[in-house]
């Protein structure tokens, strides 16, 4: 919508316009749920198991029920509650077994948290401890034991996923296009190889909080860090078989989520904790420790990659197996693991493709959503495999990208045609290649190098991705004129630190021709109160949202001229507005304000018309359907945006040690609405895909204990280790049907991050690596030809807390 | 949380803060910065003795010495103008590696030297730069050299006694080489190097020190050997560091293999620095 428009005309969007939650949030005047207080809120805490899998024998809660100050204590027994975003496969807690290491096995209300945490400590579980299903690839084997021997039975969404019952294989994604074997018959090359990424943390800074209230007549109120208020109540509603109006969902401002704050997680918990102790509402805040296993995680993933190639270095066969540890729950894996099938080419042309991807189920904390939503987890591996192919035939990597991306005219893996209009890869490669002065080093790196003892190396690589979403995604944006012609704008997006209620506020502020202080856009949502969205996820909030605000902006002046034209004794046709006023076209001079119609316009005498100003714009996703179970082929994708990282990095060939230098990323937004908005996405995306690239990743013994739930053993990067350098770029190559040409970047960033690293530290030293994170030693070992170690499950030493 | 706790005592004495570590009749503990306590669930405490209330939280030089209070923390450290005079610092720049902001602004270097993790860079330094510390018991106070103290065990050398002091002699020269993931990270391996040289510039004492290769910090007295009595240059650095023959474990941060090959070069690369 409006993709058109001359940029020189728009006064709003296009320019750097401050975040609207910027100063609540630097002065700490904003209000999280965890600021909440309600008046008699009782503070929860759960028992977790010690256990990867195990049967629960018994629960012994009585010393905790007798301890002063506990209102309600719950374990799974008395739950018979199954929840689950599109495979139903888990309890409230854990009834029966437990499934994980972390997994609630029980729960307590009490006047303090102290009360809380005692009479957690006090309640006994026994458990029979059994054999845990660890690694996802011999998940697969027919005779491992079973992580949900009762799958058969789930209820799932039938039209998009494919579970296998009497296997751990939650979800089986097809893919076929072209013909394979004839593809690979025409190959002069075949490159096969295998990479591996283990599970991540999201590490939002607020962690997950939720506080329920279950009043009178089945009235449940929910107060949730969620990023998705509608999601968490429509699952909600679904598991405990209340009406949707029964249940309000209530979202103040979230410190951050990364997707896995996207689903329902503590929701169920607090609301069964206060339902019981009568009615009282309940708090709990997880600890940053039970981020890490009682919520879920970002899934591991085994990908095996086929590629038939020819010696003018063209791609013309590419085999795809995929093996995604979803942990003990589906959750959005099963999803992951769609979204990654039909785009894990990267943005390359595949005439031939053959994907099989598989989400197995295993004893591990679950998977959920992540920023890229498979899309960095995948792109690991075929960017470390484009440079495999590229050096196998002798092209230079880069090259050997441009000749196989895709193009206005290609076929995506799903069938779909790209056109002028979807976007441009190989312009954001060259845009990076350029600001890393790619394919040399400059006198300045060779001095460096000469002074260091150190080598430096450069890397290009490319990606791209769709919204993962139903075809049917659909968002409301109503704005509301107040007394004084301002503007309320209320939609159901969380402002989660992506920018887009700025952004949207732009898109309103362009359309209605206000100034931006005229706007106010609702950060906190209220099921009760605000309209509908789906979720806020995979980037596909500023192009839904922003078309819904700009054809409510249309409706809200369709009911201003009409009352205007009223007013002017004018045909609607011949009216126009600006500076906040409507006139005649024909006589500027004629005008009536805003602020006159707001609610409601008065004549002298006292006799009104019109009624309060309100725009409606209801927008949903077009042209977009399910894939074919067989073939994988259809239209999946919103929008897709492209983009490519340059990386410099020095390598010390004595320790393995590598230091970024500089990072630029271009991404093809089509119109960047508020281009500090994309560069603060460019910037921080890009440093969460170094993270784990360099740092980041689960480790498991070989019971399955998580080894790692804390930030010394886990290390995030923080702002001292930023690259020296970093530079942002957009490229604009508008979208049509986005709103002025937009396209989203809220995940784009992370992606692809990680194989330009591995690229750029192979051309530095030669170390040829294929797991992630690259730690210094895996370097030194691979320079060394040493066998890797295995990072997923691993002994433990000293130094380690259990 | 420690479920057991029902008496915490702010003593304001040394005498009275031992005796109620000896109690017989309850379980008392030692509440330094309690960092390390704040993670316990020990159900067998029953007291905190706070030493809050005793003075030993300073850093004051006395004669040639630097004393330091067991209660100082890794920040004061940091920031310390004094320490700057002691082997080029680096006992102040394995402070500043130690944990993140809020332990460094509350754990006490008493503590630390106690519980004496691997990865703790800030023991590796007091092994390196030498000292004393002095342990107050119930017979009284005495004093052992550092590495005294790590021969004997942290725990053996202050069991039922309270870290009241530590000493250490300012001059000297020193370089610090460490490993770790990210800027923030605890250390996978670190070598710590003091010199004092005669003014001729002929090494009268070489102290070589290996963190995070096993439980505790190790000197390496080979290296130390070939480097006393010599003058060092790029040459007997390289030559002295060829080999580090250390003990290393391997954990999921590195392997044994990874950490005694690092050894010789972080140690390699310290010498070199002091050697320019």
């Amino acid at each position: 919508m409006y993709a058109d428009k001359d940029p020189g005309s728009l006064k709003v969007v296009g320019t750097p316009q401050r975040r609207v939650d910027v100063l609540e949030k630097l002065t700490g005047a904003a209000r999280y749920t965890a600021d909440l207080k309600l008046p008699g809120m009782l503070y929860a805490k759960v028992k977790r198991s010690p256990h990867a899998r195990a049967r629960i024998i018994r629960i012994d809660t009585s010393r905790a029920a007798a301890l002063p100050g506990v209102r309600s204590i719950i374990t799974g027994e008395e739950l018979p509650y199954r929840v689950g975003l599109y495979i139903v496969d888990k309890y409230v807690m854990a009834r029966g077994v437990v499934r994980h290491f972390g997994e609630a096995v029980a729960a307590v209300a009490a006047d303090s948290i102290e009360i809380a945490q005692r009479a957690v400590d006090l309640i006994e579980v026994e458990y029979e401890v059994l054999t845990p299903v660890l690694d996802p690839v011999k998940a697969f084997d027919r005779r491992s034991p079973l992580v949900h021997p009762d799958l058969g039975e789930y209820e799932y969404v039938e039209a998009v996923f494919t579970p296998v019952p009497g296997t751990n294989i939650a979800n089986h994604t097809k893919l076929r296009k072209g013909n394979l074997a004839k593809g690979f018959r025409e190959a002069d090359w075949i490159v096969e190889r295998e990479y591996t990424n283990p599970s991540v943390q999201h590490v939002p800074m607020e962690t997950h909080v939720a506080i329920g209230q279950w009043g009178p007549r089945d009235q449940v109120t929910l107060w949730s860090s969620a990023q998705s208020p509608f999601t968490v109540r429509n699952l909600f509603c679904h598991a405990f078989k209340l009406p949707h109006k029964n249940v309000r969902v209530i979202v103040p401002y979230v410190g951050g989520g990364f997707g896995g704050k996207a689903g329902i997680h503590l929701e169920p918990l607090v609301a069964c904790l206060s339902r019981k102790a009568g009615g009282r509402p309940v708090r709990l805040v997880a600890t940053r420790e039970e981020e890490f296993s009682l919520l879920p995680c970002r899934s591991a993933l085994t990908y095996r990659i086929k590629t038939g190639l020819r010696n003018d270095g063209r791609i013309v066969a590419q085999k795809m197996t995929m093996f995604w540890d979803a942990g003990a729950y589906a959750d959005y894996a099963v999803n992951v693991t769609r979204a990654s099938g039909y785009s894990a080419s990267g943005p390359y042309e595949i005439p031939n493709a053959w994907i099989d991807a598989y989400t197995m189920y295993t004893n591990k904390p679950f998977g959920t959503a992540y920023r890229g939503f498979g899309h960095v987890e995948f792109s690991w591996g075929i960017e470390r495999h484009m440079d495999l192919c590229a050096r196998t035939i002798g092209m230079d990597p880069l090259e050997f990208r441009k000749v196989n991306a895709l193009r206005p005219g290609s076929l995506t893996l799903t069938g779909e045609r790209i056109t002028v209009n979807t976007g441009n890869v190989t312009k954001c490669m060259e845009e990076v290649a350029k600001a890393i002065n790619y394919g040399r080093l400059t006198a300045r790196e060779k001095a460096r190098e000469k002074r260091t003892g150190k080598k430096i190396g450069k890397a290009v690589a490319a990606l791209h991705k769709a919204p993962a979403m139903p075809p049917f995604t659909s968002t409301v944006v109503i704005l509301r004129m107040n007394e004084d012609g301002t503007v309320t704008a209320n939609f159901s997006l969380s402002e989660i630190g992506q920018g887009t209620y700025t952004s949207v506020a732009q898109v309103i502020a362009e359309r209605l021709k206000f100034p931006m202080e005229k706007i106010r856009v609702c950060l906190d949502t209220d099921t009760e109160h605000d309209p509908y969205d789906w979720q806020t996820v995979a980037s596909k909030g500023l192009v839904l949202t922003g078309n819904a605000a700009i054809l409510a902006a249309e409706d809200l002046l369709r009911r201003a001229y009409g009352t205007a034209g009223q007013i002017l004794r004018a045909h609607p046709r011949d009216l126009d507005h600006d500076d906040e006023k409507v006139f005649l076209r024909h006589h500027p001079d004629r005008s009536v304000t805003f602020r006159e119609m707001a609610v409601g316009y008065a004549y002298p005498d006292g006799n009104g018309i019109g009624g309060q100003i309100v725009g409606v714009g209801r927008y949903i996703a077009q042209g977009l359907s399910n894939l074919n179970k067989e073939t994988g082929q259809g239209h999946p994708a919103l929008d897709w945006t492209y983009g490519a990282h340059g990386i410099i990095v020095e390598v010390d060939p004595e320790t393995g040690e590598y230091n970024v230098l500089k990072v630029a990323s271009a991404f093809d937004v089509g119109k960047a609405i508020n281009p500090e908005c994309v560069r603060g996405q460019a910037v921080g995306g890009m440093l969460q895909g170094l993270g784990t690239a360099v740092c980041e990743g689960y480790m498991y013994d070989t019971e399955g204990h998580l080894l790692n739930p804390s930030f010394t053993d886990n290390k995030v990067p923080t702002a001292m280790d930023l690259p020296e350098e970093v530079e942002s770029i957009a490229v604009e190559t508008p979208q049509i049907d986005g709103p002025y040409g937009a396209r989203g970047v809220g995940e784009h960033p992370m992606i692809a991050v990680c194989g330009a690293l591995g690229n750029a530290i192979q051309n530095a030293v030669g170390a040829d690596l294929t797991h992630m994170p690259m730690r210094q030693e895996d370097v030194w070992r691979a320079l060394r030809k040493k066998t890797s170690i295995n990072h997923f499950i691993t002994r433990c030493g000293f130094g380690c807390k259990r | 949380m420690l479920p057991n706790v029902r008496k915490f005592y702010r003593p304001t004495s040394l005498e009275e803060a031992v005796a109620l570590l000896n109690s017989e009749k309850e379980r008392n503990v030692v509440l330094g910065g309690g960092t390390q306590l704040a993670l316990s669930a020990h159900p067998g405490i029953e007291g905190l003795i706070d030493l809050g209330g005793l003075g030993l939280d300073k850093i004051e030089r006395r004669g040639e010495e630097i004393v330091i209070g067991a209660r100082a923390r890794p920040s004061d450290l940091f920031r310390s103008e004094l320490l700057r005079d002691v082997a080029d610092n680096i006992l102040a720049e394995a402070a500043g590696n130690y944990l993140a902001e809020v332990q460094r602004n509350r754990a006490s270097i008493g503590g630390i030297l106690i519980s004496c993790a691997a990865w703790a860079d800030i023991a590796a330094a007091l092994l390196a730069i030498g000292g004393r510390i002095t342990i107050a018991g119930k017979d009284g106070e005495k004093t052992m050299t550092v590495d005294e103290f790590y021969e004997a065990g942290p725990s053996k050398a202050a069991h039922r006694a309270i870290i009241t002091e530590l000493r250490i002699r300012a001059g000297g020269r020193g370089a610090y080489q460490r490993l770790a993931k990210t800027e923030t990270d605890i250390s996978i391996l670190s070598s710590l190097v003091r010199l004092d040289e005669e003014t001729d510039g002929t090494i009268r004492e070489a102290r070589v020190v290996i963190g995070g290769a096993t439980a505790l910090p190790v000197r390496v007295r080979e290296v130390e050997e070939k480097l006393r009595g010599k003058r060092l240059d790029p040459a007997l650095a390289e030559e002295a560091s060829r080999d580090c023959p250390i003990e290393t474990v391997g954990d999921f941060r590195a392997s044994a293999d990874y950490r005694r090959k690092m050894a010789a070069v972080l140690t390699k690369r310290a010498l070199a620095a002091l050697a320019k």
